[in-house]
């Protein structure tokens, strides 16, 4: 295991991350919003409190890898080249949305990033792909986010076990958040991650931060380990500021506070006049997002 | 030597070999197909040797199996996956429905998913409840599904090329007993009947008897082809009862307008599974016919598939069964 | 025979309840050691070899190609000296005779296949081997030695058993109404030729399997009559005012069929613009159809021409009733072998006469016998009939 707190690391937040976090709080403040005033239905998985993972990997991320996500992906489909606008279109069932009306919030795409809706569904579909990078021979990987809950399903294992016989470019990002829907970790999970990736002989590294410039230099000698060879797991430590899905946290005031505390949102401005100038630009951009996607004609099937 | 076919098991592992000659990109995994042992039922024997980085030998994780192969055939590969026994393919169906569904269109449009999933399948080999079921049934109407058969009367280099051709995931159920017996090439065993491919590309084989008129069609996968001959001759030689034979490769979807085109008007039609009763394959057969004609099906007793043989053969589809059904359908 | 030893095949595998015989290494009856290989059969795995268990004459009771089932016998062993057994030890059973090209088709080469319903029919009938044979059929059902049994035992009236008088049914009054009809108004006269058929025999038997329908003489004839519309439009002329007949078009060629118990004339519509395929496929609809008795009247009507059908082993030739409102009637006899001479070699030569009953007050002898001679013409060079199916 490695602490990303010992590790060397710019003292600064990076402006281009900054922007692409705020992006993402911003939507998925604004979805809340929306869903209020019931102008977007179905259900969505917001990722308030995480925004920083995929904005941490992406740059570390090449548009010939392949990207899994999962039901809690629109950060990760910002973060990894997906359009804010085909974004919305999609959630709000517009023209011009990434799965055209038909994915929805849980199934979207932008080249050859996909998110699933399935727990554990992605990872055996991930490990596939690692064997076509590794067929290929030109460097590329297969990159797959799950959750701490989703380490309940079998199919992960099998998964785990396949990267490791076959030494395959497989980076397995874990957002542990804590909380699986309602289920606390400590309700689900037995031991460890950290542990059972050990047992496969699968490295694993811990990332305690929520900032990208510290955690990127940790990261990265991990991604290019697995692009030659050395499957990883990277457990980011981090929070879900929201509900799982809308209005069902059924976790204690206390247990919000400390959650609420931890928040890169909250926790950011200090010594770093940019905050809230950024802040109120992305807020803006996707404000104009969505009043231009609302005024589309809604999606046709094709 | 005319009229000796090959056995359908052997016709099918060329098929595999043509298939990985000509696809620099095709990949095979499943458990134990490495050589020597080249599989449980020896239909990969040989491909290993020649394809070693394309001939994956799996641990025992039938969702990894499937998974990882519909990852490589969403990166544009062609991917064939062995279970050892379809009735593991209960262990995947979270990763075939993925895979489906994506060639179906959840991120908006099809995308194309060259997966083949081979599924050896049927008892009558005294392997019991968990190893003699067939399921076909289970996979009908999923979006993006394809449900195949292996077949004597079909060239199994042409049903997997019909498969991938899709562009969309497809099991092949293929009958364990069939493996040991032979091809219908040049003709079906038996020389009453001869047949033709019609239709589309596998295409169905018309058989028939030269005899003037049609008392009853029976419509059958490849996996009963050979029982449903074996009943069709029978039914003619001792009862005067003509039947027309239609076995198809494709059995999801069906092809309707082919089939319709091939059955004369007013003749009831027979369709044979070994399936277990309940939500068949014949009954959507019959729903697509339609109205007005009769349509009688043949298939297994709904009991657990016992392993002591005569158990096991009060419960599975047999010649006689088909025979009795047919017999039923022709009686006003 | 007691005597023989009885060679079945032994069980090679777990995995196989049957071999292909692949080849044998001995001729059938000829003298082995024991010890001998005698023939080879293939497994799901490997080729083997049985043996002979004693000396003897070796006598194949299943032919190469064919598969056996362990425990089956494939041969006896004869001691030297004692008598072959004739029952069947050389005949491979019926129903696994492998090969399907109609080239090398055994059940072809040993005439048709005969059900069990229909020889024990034909037994039962007194119908001859020979004359299912000269159906020219691949399978004969009971159905068909029906066809060509003496018609004593089709009885189109029932027969009262003490001699009180019957009323027709229903059918067979319509039939005696027209022939009447028929007899009364028409002149009919009446012309017979020779044709010989074994270029139309050999065609139809090659059109059958790419037409995947009965293919017979009575198809080609049907279509080669509509094939004469265009030339001979007087033949379909219809006659109801025979001092004024009118010329109808198309050729819609009534077919008498038979069914056993009574006379139906259903019709193929448009021969003269239909394919070999679509004269088939209608006739094999309208067998099935009359067999159940689902004859309508819209498939009864219309008819400006017909064939009469005596295919009976025997019949030399028919002299059918004009029907009233047509101009003449074609009659199809049985089949006939003949001798010929050809450049003063004897050869075999099948022939059927070709009968045509007009009515003289539309047609005259030149032009029926012209029609006829057109007829002729297309039976007997049938390339251009099948070759557009």
């Amino acid at each position: 295991m490695t602490n990303a707190a010992t590790t060397r690391a710019p003292k600064r937040h990076d402006l281009g991350d900054l922007r692409l976090m705020m992006r993402i709080r911003h939507l998925e403040l604004r979805l809340h919003e929306l869903y209020a005033d019931g102008l977007l239905g179905g259900t969505t998985h917001t990722c308030l409190g995480q925004e920083y993972v995929p904005v941490t990997l992406a740059p570390l991320i090449r548009r010939d890898d392949d990207v899994f996500s999962n039901h809690r992906g629109h950060g990760h489909f910002l973060a990894h080249g997906g359009d804010l606008r085909s974004l919305l279109a999609e959630i709000l069932g517009r023209e011009g949305g990434a799965s055209g009306g038909v994915g929805g919030s849980q199934h979207l795409r932008a080249g050859r990033f996909r998110s699933l809706g399935v727990q554990g569904q992605s990872l055996p579909v991930a490990a596939g792909a690692a064997l076509h990078h590794q067929h290929a021979g030109a460097g590329g990987l297969a990159c797959v986010y799950v959750g701490d809950g989703t380490w309940g399903e079998g199919a992960v294992y099998e998964a785990l076990n396949l990267a490791a016989l076959w030494s395959l470019p497989l980076l397995v990002v874990v957002e542990n958040n804590g909380i699986a829907q309602t289920t606390p970790s400590a309700a689900h999970t037995a031991g460890s991650i950290g542990r059972r990736a050990e047992a496969f002989g699968v490295r694993h590294v811990r990332l305690d931060d929520m900032r990208p410039h510290v955690l990127r230099p940790v990261v990265t000698p991990v991604v290019a380990g697995v692009r030659s060879g050395t499957p990883a797991v990277l457990e980011f430590r981090t929070v879900r500021v929201g509900p799982h899905s809308k209005g069902d946290d059924t976790r204690g005031e206390a247990e919000l506070q400390r959650v609420r505390a931890a928040d890169w949102f909250r926790s950011g401005p200090a010594g770093e006049r940019e905050w809230d100038e950024v802040s109120d630009a992305e807020a803006e951009r996707v404000g104009r997002a969505i009043a231009e996607v609302l005024a589309r004609p809604e999606a046709r099937w094709s | 030597m005319t009229g000796r076919g090959e056995r359908l098991g052997e016709e099918l592992r060329a098929a595999l070999h043509e298939l990985f000659t000509e696809d620099p990109e095709a990949f095979l995994l499943g458990q134990d197909v490495l050589d020597p042992y080249g599989g449980a039922f020896k239909i990969t024997r040989g491909l290993s040797s020649r394809f070693p980085d394309r001939v994956r030998s799996t641990p025992i994780s039938e969702a990894a199996m499937v998974g990882a192969a519909s990852g490589l055939a969403l990166a544009g590969h062609t991917a064939v996956v062995e279970l050892m026994f379809s009735d593991f393919v209960t262990l995947a169906v979270d990763q075939i429905l993925y895979a489906a569904s994506t060639a179906a269109g959840t991120y908006g449009a099809p995308w194309p998913v060259r997966l083949v999933v081979r599924c050896p399948s049927g008892g009558r080999r005294g392997y019991g409840p968990s190893h003699s079921q067939s399921l076909q049934k289970h996979f009908i109407g999923m979006p993006g599904l394809t449900v195949y058969e292996l077949s004597p009367a079909h060239r199994s280099a042409s049903v997997l090329s019909s498969m991938l051709a899709e562009g969309r995931p497809g099991l092949l159920f293929e009958d364990k007993v069939s493996y040991t017996e032979p091809t219908w090439t040049p003709g079906p065993p038996g020389g009453l009947f001869t047949g033709e491919l019609v239709g589309p590309e596998p295409g169905v084989a018309v058989l028939d008897v030269d005899a003037g008129v049609v008392n009853c069609v029976v419509i059958c996968g490849g996996s009963t082809a050979n029982r449903v001959l074996e009943a069709a001759s029978r039914l003619l030689l001792t009862q005067d009862v003509v039947c027309r034979i239609l076995v198809l490769a494709r059995t999801h979807p069906f092809d309707q307008k082919t089939v319709n085109g091939l059955l004369p008007p007013g003749v009831p039609v027979v369709v044979v599974e070994e399936s277990l009763p309940g939500g068949t394959w014949g009954a959507e057969v019959a729903y697509r016919l339609g109205a007005g004609r009769r349509v009688v099906l043949a298939h297994s007793e709904g009991e657990v598939i016992p392993a002591a043989a005569h158990l096991e053969r009060a419960v599975l589809l047999n010649v006689d069964r088909v025979m009795e059904r047919v017999r039923h359908a022709v009686s006003e | 025979m007691r005597s023989a030893n009885e060679v079945r095949a032994p069980r090679l595998n777990t995995l196989d309840e049957d071999y292909v015989v692949l080849e044998w290494l001995v001729q059938d009856g000829a003298a082995v050691a024991e010890g001998d290989a005698l023939v080879a059969v293939e497994t799901s795995k490997a080729v083997e070899e049985i043996a002979a268990p004693s000396a003897g004459r070796a006598m194949h009771a299943v032919a190469a190609g064919q598969r056996c089932r362990v425990g089956e016998i494939v041969a006896r062993i004869v001691p030297e000296g004692a008598a072959a057994d004739d029952s069947g030890t050389h005949q491979p059973p019926a129903a696994v005779v492998l090969g399907a090209e109609s080239t090398d088709r055994p059940a072809a080469a040993a005439g048709p296949v005969i059900t069990e319903p229909a020889r024990r029919l034909a037994e039962e009938l007194g119908v001859s081997t020979a004359a299912l044979h000269a159906l020219g059929k691949a399978v004969i059902r009971a159905d068909d030695v029906r066809a060509v049994a003496p018609a004593a035992h089709r009885p189109t009236v029932a027969v009262a058993p003490h001699g009180e008088p019957v009323r027709l049914p229903r059918g067979q009054a319509a039939v005696a109404a027209t022939a009447a009809r028929s007899h009364l108004e028409i002149p009919a006269a009446f012309l017979v030729m020779e044709v010989g058929v074994d270029a139309a025999v050999a065609a139809s038997r090659v059109a059958r399997r790419r037409v995947r329908a009965m293919v017979g003489l009575t198809e080609l004839t049907v279509l080669a009559l509509g094939r004469l519309r265009a030339d001979f439009p007087w033949a379909f002329a219809g006659t109801d005012d025979p001092s004024a007949p009118r010329v109808r078009p198309g050729a819609h060629v009534g077919v008498t069929v038979d069914v056993g118990s009574g006379l139906a004339v259903p019709v193929v519509p448009d021969a003269d613009r239909a394919t070999l395929g679509q004269v088939a496929a209608r006739l094999t609809e309208l067998r099935q159809r009359s067999q159940h008795a689902r004859l309508s009247e819209n498939i009864l009507r219309g008819a400006n021409i017909t064939l009469a059908l005596a295919p009976e082993d025997g019949v030399v030739f028919s002299r059918p009733l004009v029907p009233p409102g047509q101009a003449c009637v074609v009659s199809l006899p049985a089949v006939q072998e003949r001798c010929v001479l050809e450049d003063g070699q004897p050869r075999a030569r099948r022939v059927v006469h070709l009968g045509l009953a007009y009515d003289h007050r539309v047609l005259n002898g030149r032009e029926a016998a012209a029609f006829l001679t057109g007829l002729r013409g297309l039976l007997e060079a049938p390339e251009a009939l099948v070759d557009d199916a």
